[in-house]
């Protein structure tokens, strides 16, 4: 399991920019209204269905 | 046919529901609030080559234990929806120790009794998670561990029991087992990613409890950390809020969480890939499901998903 501080250092990375963290890295940069835009698509309150 | 509705008809009709009217009552609630993830064991089922109806009983226990668990799980979080509220907390409690002894009773009744094996084995686990999630604790490994307990043993034994009511091997129930346990591990971080971006605040923010994108934030050393940390106890203010969630995406905190959904979806599907079904689009269909929202946010913020494959 890669840790939290290492994922870190990925991310931030300049020479890693390709595959998932590409995509990871344009989420980091996002503002923060696009990512809860797609918040009701995300919401998925699974232990609280059944109310 | 509906599958669900039979299984609940097969619990009302039991001497133990007939002969107690509150137990009744609260099957007769769930009759139009189905749990998440009920059909699960139709999909095993399915996927091993059998009728849907053979996981008849496996939904009907399944579906008591997430009954059991929703009910204990309210009073803990003092959840204002909670069945607590209204029948009282020992009520619910005991009404919580009934539906677990009525999901056994009816795999105990079957003709694979050693089922209910599984279903006590994930009520105990259960169990244990939900104590320690109690607790707050506030590492890494602390979070994965509680996860595992807490959210994984439910599609676990949903997966499980469906496949081996199904007539699957115990080689391959176990498989099923695995699959449904990371199942749980990615409805997990969806469940902490729509909590730590709800707006007004989750009550987890004010609750000392860390969703997987606050304890990214709060134990990774980067820039905003102080001030994140000054912030989450101020989050019924909506300006601190915006500017603390703002923080879990600049930090990476989300990314991370998106990450780690990312790896297990493709854990599943690797493990799916091996598993030797009559029918694997059934759990194949579960699995996209449960990825089709991180699809969105990729198309959303202009990143391609098919390049992370």
């Amino acid at each position: 399991m890669v840790s939290m501080q290492t994922f870190y250092a990925n991310l931030f990375s300049t020479h890693n920019n390709h595959g998932s963290l590409a995509g990871l890295q344009r989420i980091a940069r996002s503002a923060l209204k696009d990512i809860l835009a797609v918040r009701s698509e995300l919401a998925w309150d699974m232990w609280n269905e059944a109310k | 046919m509906d599958l669900y509705q039979d299984a609940m008809q097969l619990l009302l009709f039991r001497n133990e529901c007939v002969e107690w009217p509150e137990l009744q009552n609260a099957l007769q609630r769930a009759l139009a609030h189905r749990p998440v993830a009920w059909h699960f064991p139709v999909k095993a089922c399915e996927a091993v080559g059998a009728r849907a109806q053979d996981a008849l009983h496996a939904v009907a226990a399944i579906t008591c234990a997430h009954m059991a668990i929703m009910l204990v799980d309210d009073i803990l979080d003092e959840d204002p929806r909670g069945a607590y509220r209204q029948m009282g907390v020992g009520k619910a409690a005991n009404l919580a120790i009934a539906l677990n002894g009525l999901g056994i009773a009816v795999l105990l009744d079957t003709h694979l009794p050693n089922s209910a094996r599984a279903l006590n084995q994930m009520i105990l686990r259960t169990a244990y998670g939900q104590d320690l999630d109690a607790m707050n604790l506030n590492t890494q490994d602390e979070y994965w561990a509680v996860t595992r307990l807490k959210s994984s043993p439910y599609f676990g034994a949903a997966l499980f029991l469906g496949s081996l009511f199904g007539g699957a091997a115990q080689e391959l129930a176990e498989e099923f087992r695995q699959l449904g346990e990371l199942y749980g591990e990615i409805m997990q971080i969806h469940d902490d990613l729509n909590d730590s971006l709800a707006v007004p605040a989750n009550v987890d923010w004010l609750a000392g409890r860390s969703p997987l994108p606050l304890l990214f934030a709060q134990i990774v050393d980067h820039p905003d950390r102080p001030r994140f940390i000054e912030l989450r106890n101020k989050v019924n203010n909506l300006e601190a809020l915006k500017e603390a969630q703002t923080i879990l995406v600049r930090c990476g905190a989300i990314s991370y969480s998106v990450n780690e959904l990312m790896l297990r979806h493709a854990q599943a599907h690797e493990l799916l890939n091996q598993m030797k079904l009559s029918k694997p689009e059934s759990i194949a269909g579960l699995l996209n499901e449960s990825i089709a929202p991180v699809k969105h946010l990729f198309a959303k913020v202009g990143a391609d998903f098919d390049a992370t494959i």
